[in-house]
């Protein structure tokens, strides 16, 4: 479960997050919306402890993020998944080397199971057969794929995806909405995406937060916000 | 007085980061968090990136000094002080500041833009991201690199200027070949090759601190990139050049 408590942050006095306020019960997907620039991606890094917040506290399975030095932070992350916009890969090892380095990283499994896991995961994210890819030669849909199987090679309890579907054509954002829809599932964990792209965010979520000048203005579910009275909302999601 | 007070400040505040920064990667070192497949990776990479540029610098040093030694030194009938000449330059004062310099354009600025280039992908994030410290996993093994290279580049970099030297002192001014070997190992004393050394552990940390520093912190996409990797070549020179004078005055007034 995660709890985002009074979170407050600005950037040279401009203020982005304005005592936020959430609750996601485990399990549960959850689709943060909003305008470009509105502070969603600053809230999934601090949800995910990359940057501090100037007030308020995150907590995550009971455990105050805010307040852990960094080497705990550290410990804690190895159960959190992070799905970078561009997907993140080290230029500098090939796509089983990035999917493997956390395994190699957090666990003492063999290297037959490392190969094991690692070639299963590629199956899950459908990519079987570019393990010895570099990410140079990788389309920007499938860097995502292959960020995102690194992101839950170790079966995260936590999944944090900033813009999933950013840059994508219509078709591979639905593949990749429906990978992250089914995967959270499979393995359970509370799932926290960031979108601008309304269609998709419906498709994976099963609540939506419309954040709007450092403030959500709506939490719900779909039908929720279709219902809603808000001039605001009903522009943002028609 | 905002146009000299801001910048003094930002000045100071840069400068305690660039502090807190070595602190940590010691603190890494120090405490043994050290990747040894890592260092070994960079080591080789690093040594084998620069040895061909220092060796063909060296030697043309070493082949110069002797020309300008023999030219100027037959005038007072003293062409036999060639040896000595050569060795003593390059192992005092040559050899450590030229390697470091070119050490710090080359591979210097290769970590920099290594370490810059992951900055601005996100790639160093990332890392924290999958529960690694990346101070441990990209940039101690750098910076540790860095300090064990150079001053193997240092000594391989005496040697070849030494051997064109001997080339010069052999071939053109004619000094029998196991004299010039004599006088060259005769005029090189403990305290000769200790303030060259002493000087290059000094610059190896200085440039591996400037350059991961650089790299680790920069921003503004690719032009970042180009901006912080010039500044740690940049930086670095201007600390190598600066330090070389103040050490040297040092090593003189408590050695000689």
């Amino acid at each position: 479960m995660i709890n985002v408590e009074n979170i407050k942050k600005s950037f040279s006095g401009q203020v982005i997050l304005d005592e936020i306020n959430l609750k996601i019960p485990s399990g549960e997907i959850l689709a943060i919306l909003g305008e470009s620039g509105t502070g969603k991606s600053v809230l999934l890094k601090t949800i995910m402890g990359l940057l501090k917040p100037d007030g308020g506290k995150v907590e995550i399975d009971g455990v105050n993020m805010t307040k852990l030095p960094e080497r705990k932070k550290l410990d804690l992350r190895k159960k959190i998944g992070y799905l970078f916009q561009e997907g993140a890969l080290y230029d500098f090892m090939n796509v089983f080397e990035n999917i493997a380095f956390p395994l190699k990283e957090h666990t003492k499994l063999s290297r037959g199971d490392i190969k094991e896991k690692v070639l299963n995961v590629l199956k899950v994210v459908d990519l079987e057969g570019v393990e010895a890819k570099y990410p140079t030669e990788l389309s920007g849909g499938m860097k995502k794929r292959v960020g995102l199987a690194r992101s839950i090679i170790l079966d995260c309890k936590v999944l944090l995806c900033d813009e999933p579907t950013s840059g994508l054509d219509p078709i591979r954002s639905r593949d990749i909405s429906d990978l992250i829809r089914d995967v959270s599932k499979k393995i359970n964990c509370t799932t926290v995406i960031t979108s601008h792209d309304i269609e998709n965010a419906f498709r994976v979520s099963d609540r939506l937060a419309l954040l709007r000048e450092g403030k959500f203005v709506a939490i719900g579910t779909q039908q929720d916000l279709e219902s809603s009275e808000d001039l605001f909302v009903k522009d943002f999601i028609r | 007085m905002n146009v000299i007070i801001k910048p003094c400040i930002n000045f100071i505040f840069s400068l305690g980061r660039a502090f807190c920064f070595l602190g940590e990667v010691l603190w890494c070192i120090i405490s043994g968090r050290i990747r040894f497949g890592e260092l070994l990776k960079q080591i080789y990479e690093q040594g084998l990136q620069s040895v061909v540029i220092i060796a063909l610098t060296s030697l043309a040093s070493g082949i110069v000094l002797a020309l300008q030694g023999y030219v100027m030194m037959v005038r007072f009938g003293a062409k036999e002080y060639i040896a000595q000449l050569v060795a003593l330059s390059l192992v005092r004062e040559l050899s450590p500041v030229f390697t470091a310099l070119i050490f710090s354009g080359k591979a210097g600025a290769r970590i920099a833009a290594e370490l810059g280039t992951m900055n601005v992908n996100d790639q160093m994030l990332a890392t924290r991201t999958l529960g690694v410290d990346p101070i441990e996993f990209l940039v101690a093994p750098r910076m540790l690199a860095c300090i064990l290279v150079l001053p193997l580049l240092t000594v391989f970099s005496e040697i070849v200027g030494i051997a064109g030297g001997y080339y010069i002192g052999v071939h053109e001014a004619n000094i029998p070949s196991s004299f010039y070997i004599n006088q060259t190992l005769k005029s090189i004393r403990f305290v000769d090759f200790f303030s060259g050394f002493a000087k290059i552990i000094f610059f190896s940390g200085i440039v591996g601190w400037v350059c991961c520093y650089q790299g680790y912190s920069t921003k503004g996409g690719s032009l970042g990139v180009g901006k912080y990797t010039t500044n740690a070549v940049a930086y670095s020179y201007i600390l190598v050049i600066v330090f070389n004078t103040i050490l040297t005055k040092v090593i003189l007034t408590l050695w000689e």
